[in-house]
């Protein structure tokens, strides 16, 4: 390792980014590196979209803020693919890992002419085989390595150890390790060639904006003059599932409009018409209280494909 | 208008989406169901809580009536203050004197515990306003302690599930009673499933001429353990196993709003959620009784409270 590299994940609440993050930084330290790990989430609840960043690198680390231009993307969670900006800043030369069922070249077409090489890992898949339980962060870490040797393997299966001993059976810790291997082994490649990650650079001014807010610029006392301002933030990539009504079978009876959390069922002239899909969140609670079940839960990634 | 689903959708939403609430919280169900039911102009002071955190990241508020926050404490205390200062600006020709109704948001940590005094205060000064609790029964912003709102043998990160105890060892507190207790015009209990019994009674606790107190259950898929779409269904699974109980107090008079046909085992309740799930061990067969024991005391209490019309 030359430079500093850094490396932004993306996953959301529950699938272990913040844990991951922090593996890597802390098998960086038992290698005496220097690091940071940095998770990245607001109010946000369950099944929102967060980040993490770790910095890894030889000599102290003196930034602390958001990663904006990252050497390494690994997205936790394939439903995140087409979010606006996941791959915004990534250098031309970094490398996007994907937890995906989906080949290189098909998270490529999605993904569009962007920077980076793509590889893909059906992380779930080794977690829920080796754990139990679907959680993508070890076996992504694993294949993580496997590109860019930012660590040594039994650095990081230590600080697996070191984290996960005493709190989980040691048949789990077991099974995560087992993971880690597995991911190291199974990680696919895009057909281009990658090229390496190239050594630190000075971030760029917008980066430096946008990781720090101008305080002058707020009004005095916290004063948000605009009602219902949230409309435009869009929690519908919360969604893993998306539901779907069958027109023919609604009674308009209004229930799934009375229990949505998010408002997100419209009505006209007392009849349900239609479904606000940039904020629905997917909870199911309308299809689990419509009387005549024509509601139907659909996995996004159903969509996603085509 | 009347309480009509169709009727009634024909009204502004009054709490925007995009907020961070958790998919599946009920507790924006019951704030859109609450802003609904009321005709007239509203302000609403929130305490520190999800909702709060949720509907107010900055620079973006769901909110779409006048709002305040100030502590997690003291929702009671600045919603006394701002309809004081709107009495007396009415009084000195400053607004139209027209009816305007303050509510008051707080969760079970912000109303059973930290701000238990404030509330009582402000109930005893006699403010023109409604108090609503969104009872999840327990400190979920922060992210699952106990609450005195925690019930005995549920499962928090600070009554952990463990050899020597078996989740929350003490009872909740009976803070409907409490807030009866204080002579109020109108204090009742509810649950987002019976939307047209919050409703009805949201109308009923604005129009009184002092201060009313509403605690709704909540349920939380994060502190409960349950799948993102079960909330409104548990909230009527506790009204069915007799955990949470519908009724009004209107001067004084109890009245159960609702006798359940079948009351059903507490064991269904248990098993419903996983912050119950180490009640299922055969070592804790006898705490599943005694629960049920306290649940049945409870009820029975509670019905001789509403025959008899008053506390015993
Ligand atoms: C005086 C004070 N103590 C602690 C906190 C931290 N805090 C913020 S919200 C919260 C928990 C709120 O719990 P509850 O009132 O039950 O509402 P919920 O989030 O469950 O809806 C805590 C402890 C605070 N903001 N102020």
């Amino acid at each position: 390792m030359e430079g500093m590299v850094e490396i932004r994940w993306h996953g959301r609440g529950g699938q272990g980014v913040v844990t991951a993050s922090e593996l890597l930084a802390e098998a960086a330290l038992l290698e005496g590196k220097f690091f940071q790990a940095l998770p990245e989430f607001g109010a946000e609840r369950s099944g929102a979209p967060i980040r993490a960043y770790t910095r890894l690198g030889p000599e102290p680390i003196q930034i602390h803020y958001a990663i904006a231009e990252p050497d390494v993307l690994v997205i936790l969670d394939p439903t995140l693919l087409d979010t606006p900006g996941l791959t915004q800043g990534l250098k031309p030369e970094g490398l996007i890992l994907v937890n995906t069922t989906a080949s290189p070249d098909q998270v490529r077409s999605l993904l569009g002419a962007t920077a980076g090489a793509v590889y893909t890992l059906d992380a779930s898949a080794i977690a829920q085989r080796a754990i139990g339980r679907p959680i993508p962060n070890v076996p992504l870490l694993g294949a993580l390595l496997t590109l860019l040797p930012l660590v040594a393997l039994p650095s990081l299966r230590e600080s697996i150890q070191r984290r996960l001993q005493g709190r989980l059976s040691p048949a789990v810790v077991e099974g995560n390790l087992r993971a880690l291997e597995e991911g190291a082994q199974a990680v696919r490649r895009e057909q281009s060639p990658h090229n390496g990650i190239p050594s630190f650079r000075e971030p760029s001014p917008a980066a430096v904006a946008q990781a720090a807010p101008v305080w002058s610029a707020l009004d005095p006392g916290g004063v948000i003059l605009r009602p219902g301002s949230s409309i435009d933030y869009e929690t519908g990539s919360w969604r893993s599932e998306r539901p779907v009504i069958n027109w023919d079978r609604c009674t308009h009876c209004m229930l799934c409009w009375v229990y949505c959390p998010d408002s997100c069922f419209s009505v006209q002239g007392q009849r349900l018409v239609d479904l606000d899909y940039t904020h629905c969140k997917g909870c199911g609670i309308c299809a689990n209280q419509c009387p005549p079940k024509c509601i139907e839960m659909v996995p996004e990634l159903v969509f996603q494909e085509g | 208008m009347p309480l009509n689903l169709r009727e009634l959708s024909a009204k502004e939403d009054l709490l925007a989406p995009g907020h961070r609430l958790c998919a599946g919280c009920t507790e924006s169900i019951v704030v859109r169901q609450v802003l609904l039911a009321i005709q007239e102009p509203v302000v609403v002071a929130c305490a520190t809580g999800c909702l709060e955190i949720g509907t107010s990241p900055f620079p973006f508020t769901s909110w779409r009536v006048p709002w305040i926050h100030v502590a997690f404490e003291n929702a009671a205390a600045v919603i006394s203050g701002v309809e004081t200062a709107q009495r007396s600006l009415v009084r000195q020709g400053k607004l139209p004197d027209r009816p305007v109704r303050f509510l008051a948001f707080g969760g079970d940590g912000a109303t059973y515990d930290i701000g238990l005094q404030w509330l009582s205060g402000a109930l005893e000064r006699g403010h023109h306003f409604t108090y609503i609790c969104l009872n999840n029964e327990a400190y979920m912003n922060t992210g699952i302690q106990r609450s005195s709102a925690t019930p005995r043998g549920g499962w928090t990160t600070t009554s952990p599930v463990g050899k020597v105890i078996p989740g929350k060892r003490e009872p909740r507190k009976d803070i409907t009673a409490i807030m009866a207790a204080h002579n109020i015009p109108y204090v009742a209990q509810a649950t987002p499933h019976g939307w047209k019994d919050l409703m009805t009674k949201v109308r009923k606790a604005v129009a009184v001429d002092g201060p009313s107190f509403i605690n709704v259950l909540s349920p939380c898929t994060r502190g409960w353990r349950h799948e993102l779409d079960e909330g409104i269904e548990l909230s009527k699974l506790a009204v069915d196993t007799c955990i949470w109980p519908l009724f009004e107090v209107e001067s004084g008079v109890w009245k159960l709003s609702h006798r359940p046909s079948r009351k059903k085992p507490i064991l269904e309740w248990i098993k419903s959620q996983g912050r119950f799930s180490h009640l299922l061990r055969p070592e804790n067969q006898h705490l599943v009784e005694e629960l049920q024991v306290e649940v049945d005391h409870d009820w029975e209490k509670l019905l001789r409270r509403c025959d008899a019309g008053g506390p015993l």
